[in-house]
């Protein structure tokens, strides 16, 4: 059978439609906004199924045995479905995209590295609000797996004092002094940044390590996730949950570009 | 020589102990499917309870003990996250707490409804031998004060689930089966 007559008899917006408003009514709910339910990309867990062409358009898990598991006539289909209408991601980059993503055996798996989630979260400071970006990747274990924190960044306090001004610095002959002027580098913490090699910067997860053991930052609460992903060759993009009513929400694609090969971790250069 | 033997046989026997481990906890499709409706359950039976304690008519006494039940289907530490539209600060509870929030609401009629949509996340391993996986439910709120006024929300749950294989004695004999439990719940509010 073809892709066509397999496929479109299930399309969820044409053929499911009657059935679903007939379930709504009887709810009391708007069959509309169950339709919008239904077609939103509901857990990243689906992403990688809908972009694998892992489910049906029923929302039926598809395993290998099913005709048009991992298909790539479904896979181009559903791949331009997955990206942030309101993004303003080029029709000519997501043909691209899906072209390439299929064209080889390119799957998306949570255990297939290059995977970096980044959560926005909320700490206390000393009474005092600070958002941070904490990156998290999957660890595999000796059984199963788990995410870890992998790098902390935006502590607002460690941005502080960042310019070497050129007028405090440790004179080329402290060492015939013992460093004893150290002194005045420890002194001196919004200056700090002129005693250091000029490249350095504060590891944020090892402060916010340093500081959550000395009980002087609480975790107060998560306010955003989005994912960043490199798992197709020569692709890059972020993944984030779009809350809206629409069928174009979910977690969906807000950013897709080419990676260059000079380019290796675009995630580091936002 | 025996050494270098009694080093590999040692790692031998870890591998393949290891190697059993991972089998033994193994999930089949048809195996999935069987948890995914006994996790449904659950969630139907939470969703049940959320509908009766925001109803203005089930009785005080009445409500305490569907909450009771409610927290019954929960782990120990479980959490319940809630956000808004307006504020995307995580504000946490505890199931009992949530509940008893639900309970306060100043509204003279609410009505809980459920979308017929329902999303169960593939299984994963855990470090500690249990599985866990995501369950994606969507609920309608309506609420009305006695001056008439009216708010509407709808809010998607993402609820955790535990699976772990457990083993029990029937009839003399050892008999494996799959618990199924709810752990923390993240709920978003996705349009007014």
């Amino acid at each position: 059978m073809s892709w066509r007559g397999r496929f479109l008899p299930h399309l969820i917006f044409v053929c499911c439609l009657p059935w679903w408003g007939a379930m709504a009514q009887s709810l009391g709910i708007d069959p509309n906004r169950e339709i919008q339910l239904q077609a939103s990309t509901k857990q990243v867990n689906q992403f990688f199924r809908r972009f694998n062409a892992e489910e049906g358009p029923d929302g039926q898990r598809w395993y290998l045995e099913h005709p048009d598991f991992r298909s790539v006539g479904v896979r181009k289909k559903y791949i331009p479905l997955l990206m942030d209408k309101t993004a303003g991601i080029a029709d000519s980059l997501v043909r691209a995209f899906a072209n390439e993503a299929t064209a080889g055996p390119h799957f998306l798996s949570l255990h297939g590295g290059q995977f970096l989630a980044e959560v926005q979260a909320v700490f206390s400071w000393e009474g005092k609000p600070d958002t941070l970006q904490l990156f998290l990747t999957i660890q595999e274990e000796t059984i199963g797996s788990k995410w870890v924190i992998v790098a902390a960044q935006g502590l607002a306090y460690l941005a502080k004092g960042q310019k070497d001004t050129g007028q405090v610095f440790l004179h080329p002959m402290s060492h015939e002094i013992e460093f004893m002027n150290l002194f005045r580098a420890f002194q001196d913490a919004d200056n700090l940044h002129s005693y250091v090699k000029e490249d350095f910067q504060p590891d944020g997860l090892s402060v916010l390590w340093y500081e959550i053991q000395r009980k002087r930052v609480l975790f107060k609460s998560v306010v955003g996730v989005r994912f960043h992903c490199l798992q197709i060759d020569g692709w890059y993009f972020t993944l984030e949950q779009k809350l809206r009513p629409e069928l174009n929400s979910g977690w969906l694609i807000t950013h897709l570009q080419r990676q260059l090969a000079a380019d290796p971790n675009p995630v580091h250069h936002e | 020589m025996s050494r270098y033997i009694m080093v590999l046989a040692f790692f031998m026997g870890i591998s393949a102990a290891l190697v059993g481990q991972e089998k033994s906890l193994e999930i089949t499709a048809q195996r999935k499917r069987a948890i995914d409706s006994l996790a449904l359950e659950k969630v139907r039976d939470l969703s049940r309870y959320i509908t009766l304690v925001g109803n203005k008519s089930t009785p005080f006494s009445e409500a305490q003990r569907v909450i009771d039940r409610a927290v019954e289907l929960f782990s120990d530490d479980a959490q319940i996250g809630v956000s808004s539209l307006n504020r995307r600060e995580i504000r946490y509870f505890t199931v009992r707490r949530y509940f008893d929030h639900l309970m306060a609401l100043n509204y003279e009629q609410v009505s809980v409804e459920w979308y017929n949509i329902q999303y169960v996340s593939d299984l994963e391993l855990q470090p500690d031998g249990r599985y866990v996986g995501v369950i994606t439910i969507f609920q309608k709120f309506t609420g009305k004060t006695n001056e008439g006024l009216k708010y509407e929300d709808t809010t998607k749950k993402d609820i955790t689930i535990y699976v772990e294989k457990k083993q029990t004695q029937i009839g003399g004999r050892l008999v494996d089966y799959w618990d199924v439990w709810l752990g923390d719940v993240r709920v978003a509010h996705t349009s007014k």
